[in-house]
């Protein structure tokens, strides 16, 4: 434990980085200082994110910079409908070597890089995005038999645009789920918009140093890892989780109504490893209710499904948590 | 164990014993609200049931006591744990859980990398904590309860305190309670002016306080517990002056009775006014011819002597023997001093013995009352103590007197009906009337009812009318839910993009209203 102890960055170290980054990121970056975190803690978690927004918000812009002031490779894929799965992962071509013999040669796709941008997810295919699947969950992709392993740490920030539905094709549950969070960009504020047209009119256009290397990274998510939650903060998340399933113990009274099926365990795997970053980031080692609750929104939204009705009256998963947060009884606090 | 982790668990343990005191205060305050409320529910019911309200003081206590001992139960049997004391001290003073985590990582804090410095941290944070305004002493919140039911029981005791609902036992009780007032008021103002006539000191005395409490019984708004209170207040008096008066009697009585209790029958107070009676004419003839009446008086004196034997004082046969000895010797004078006195003696006897026995007269009718008013019910009519002792029911007493005597709980009890239109004096209503017949069961002729066996013709006719038209109000969610599984099946069985639902659903109800 000493060993592992001595091997392990110190949190002042975590939190030195992660000041570092977002003071880069926001150099570039105006206003966002919400999602810029949220995107830090699943980035810092080993998990992947899923952004909402409309065109123009800085979706993109926030990957990028992210990327580069990590010293991570990065890549963007546009999502068409006619974008086949190979086109993600790459393809085994026909070569020939010097003696005239051919032979096949696996051609990687742009999925071999450590910051993926999958822009406007949902125009693609569900062939095609599930094409996604298994490099997100086994950071690795298979092609004819062959498994290749995706170089750590590996981040898919997905981007959808919630109003043009036309054409498209909505994630299905399996691959949501594989998201830490899905983020709703807002749109910025009046004082944010003219910071925007400050920056981006001028002669000089701001950018982001490298201030961490994949090795720091990698130790990073290696100690969030190592964050102590206590029994009654998963107990906690449970009972979140259990609130969200119109079936289950304890259901909100919401779910009960408009949800057809809850979050799944991954979501409750998902609030604790980002609660644990939270933690780090707020100068904690260990996981408080308070970051589950601040969490919560993000890491879950996406993983509940509602049914007609829920759809009908125009619920959201938003609603439905909160409610969820509401009626999820915190023992102690009702004690206290 | 470090300093850090001895602080910390210092700090846990303080909060987990103020929370026990707390919540210990809490469940006693319950429990005194329980028994308050109880109470104060109890006393509502003296409206209805002939209960005795519970005094405000009494409500106070059974409170206190209540709360004492359930706080000294719940503190010992359910102590608050170290770890939930410590959730609460991290709520409350802001820590985000680090108390918590530190107790709960610390056994195991070998494997933890982060541990030596979750409980350093945990200790920092926990050294400024304010335990005293984190987790402070108050008065449990439900107090006003308690506070409300003392309240209410004052209120009631003040204004309420009393009345009964007519029709109730409660109500039933008072009335009872008011006609007994009635019978000893009625008693004591006979045997106030009996104890004038006869002169009888302790009698005198005690009938004003006798009426007082009759008059007291019909004027207060009393329960049953109150009205025996004080009529066995007053029995009391009535007893030691009794006593007083036994005591003295058996003073004045001869030397062979002192030790015995004394007889009924001893002083027999017709004989001793026959007595009186008899010194009084020989003490005139004395005084008005003495030559004359000195031999008659001789004799008579030997047979008041003779009749008194038993019932006379010593001091009185002392004095007779005295008189008749100086009349032998011719002082008539002498013998009219001494037979004065036996007279005199003789009247204080009298005296006692009128006190005696409206004493015991007052002790009987009180009795009579106390147990008239313990069983709830009144004796028939407005019969005291006085007249207790008639035969009851005798025939040939006027109109009515046929019904036959009323003995509570005595079974068999005819029911009141006609025995008042009877012939008086001809024996009683029941073995004239035979067996009493209950008056719902008087007509016992049967009639025999026309018609038909079975059912009669059943119609049905179908009603047509126009269905009120317009929206549906009834909300999705009311709908069987099997519909709106069929419909949720539906909606995906079509392929329909879920953002695109909404519309259709809004289409096809659309389509509804049109037609």
């Amino acid at each position: 434990m000493d060993e592992l102890e001595r091997s392990l960055m110190t949190p002042e170290e975590f939190r030195a980085v992660v000041e570092r980054i977002r003071g880069e990121v926001r150099r570039v970056m105006v206003g966002q200082e919400g999602l810029i975190d949220q995107v830090l803690i699943a980035f810092l978690a080993g998990g992947h994110v899923l952004l909402e927004g409309v065109p123009g918000l800085g979706k993109t812009l926030l990957v990028k910079t992210l990327a580069q002031t990590l010293d991570l490779t990065f890549a963007r894929i546009q999502f068409t409908p006619d974008l086949m799965p190979a086109d993600i992962i790459g393809t085994n071509v026909v070569m020939q070597d010097p003696d005239g013999r051919r032979y096949f040669e696996f051609q990687r796709g742009p999925v071999f890089t450590q910051v993926l941008l999958a822009d406007e997810v949902n125009r693609a295919t569900p062939k095609t995005q599930s094409a996604l699947l298994e490099a997100m969950q086994e950071h690795a992709v298979t092609a004819a038999g062959t498994t290749y392993r995706l170089e750590e740490p590996f981040f898919v920030l997905a981007t959808q645009n919630p109003i043009e539905m036309e054409g498209t094709y909505p994630l299905p549950e399996a691959q949501l789920d594989r998201f830490l969070f899905k983020l709703k960009v807002e749109f910025p504020t009046a004082r944010d918009l003219v910071e925007i047209i400050d920056r981006t009119t001028a002669v000089a256009q701001p950018s982001a140093a490298v201030v961490a290397g994949g090795d720091q990274i990698r130790e990073m998510i290696r100690l969030a890892r190592a964050v102590e939650a206590a029994s009654h903060v998963k107990a906690y998340a449970v009972r979140l989780i259990q609130a969200t399933h119109p079936t289950g113990p304890h259901p909100a009274p919401l779910a009960a109504r408009y949800v057809r099926y809850g979050a799944s365990p991954r979501g409750v795997q998902a609030l604790i490893l980002a609660g644990k970053v939270r933690a780090l980031m707020e100068g904690r080692v260990n996981v408080s209710l308070a970051d589950l609750k601040a969490l919560a929104l993000p890491a879950l939204r996406h993983r509940i499904i509602l049914n007609f009705e829920g759809e009908a009256e125009g619920v959201d998963a938003d609603t439905v948590l909160r409610n969820a947060l509401e009626e999820t009884a915190d023992l102690e606090a009702a004690q206290a | 164990m470090r300093p850090a982790e001895e602080a910390i668990h210092r700090l846990a343990r303080r909060a987990a014993r103020r929370l026990t005191l707390r919540h210990a205060l809490a469940h006693g305050m319950l429990a005194a609200n329980g028994v308050a409320v109880a109470l104060a529910v109890a006393t509502v019911a003296t409206l209805g049931v002939p209960l005795t309200p519970v005094a405000p003081w009494v409500a106070l206590l059974a409170s206190a006591t209540a709360w004492v001992l359930i706080t000294l139960a719940s503190a010992v049997l359910r102590p608050t744990p170290i770890l939930a004391a410590a959730r609460v001290v991290d709520v409350r003073a802001g820590l985000l859980d680090r108390l918590a985590t530190a107790l709960e990582v610390q056994p195991r804090a070998a494997a933890s990398p982060l541990a030596p410095r979750l409980l350093a941290d945990a200790a920092a944070h926990t050294a400024s904590v304010d335990l005293t305004a984190a987790v402070p002493y108050r008065v449990p919140r439900s107090w006003p309860v308690l506070v409300s039911a003392i309240a209410f029981l004052v209120l009631w005791s003040a204004f309420v305190r009393g009345l009964a609902l007519p029709g109730t036992p409660a109500h039933r009780t008072r009335e009872a309670i008011r006609q007994e007032g009635s019978r000893i008021e009625r008693f004591a103002q006979s045997l106030q002016s009996r104890a004038r006539s006869d002169r009888a000191p302790q009698t005198r005395r005690l009938a004003p306080q006798l009426r007082e409490l009759g008059q007291g019984l019909q004027r207060d708004r009393l329960d049953r517990t109150e009205a025996l209170a004080r009529i066995a207040e007053m029995g009391r008096q009535v007893e030691r002056s009794r006593r007083e008066v036994d005591a003295r009697l058996r003073a004045e009585s001869r030397p062979r009775v002192q030790d015995g209790s004394l007889p009924q029958d001893l002083f027999r107070r017709q004989a001793l006014q026959q007595q009186i009676r008899q010194l009084r004419e020989l003490t005139t003839r004395l005084q008005q011819q003495p030559e004359r009446a000195s031999e008659d008086v001789l004799q008579r004196l030997g047979e008041v002597g003779r009749d008194g034997d038993g019932d006379q004082p010593a001091r009185v046969r002392e004095q007779l023997q005295q008189a008749r000895e100086q009349l032998q010797r011719g002082d008539t004078r002498g013998a009219g001093e001494a037979l004065g006195d036996a007279l005199r003696e003789l009247e204080g006897l009298d005296q006692l013995l009128a006190d005696a026995e409206g004493l015991r007269g007052a002790q009987q009718q009180l009795e009579q009352s106390q147990r008239a008013i313990g069983e709830g019910g009144g004796r028939p009519g407005g019969e005291t103590a006085e007249d207790s002792g008639a035969p009851r029911g005798t025939p040939g007493e006027g109109p009515g007197e046929n019904r036959p005597a009323y003995e509570p709980g005595a079974e068999g009890r005819a029911p009141e009906g006609p025995y008042e239109g009877t012939t008086p004096g001809q024996g009683r209503g029941g073995a004239k009337l035979g067996a009493p017949t209950p008056r719902l069961e008087a007509r016992r002729t049967p009639e025999r009812l026309r018609g038909t066996q079975g059912e009669g013709p059943v119609g049905a006719a179908e009603v047509l009318g126009a269905g009120k038209s317009g929206a549906p109000r009834t909300p999705s969610a009311a709908i069987a839910p099997s519909i709106v599984t069929q419909a949720d099946r539906a909606m995906e069985a079509s392929r329909t993009p879920a953002r695109y639902r909404g519309l259709v659903r809004r289409y096809f109800e659309r389509l509804a209203r049109l037609r």
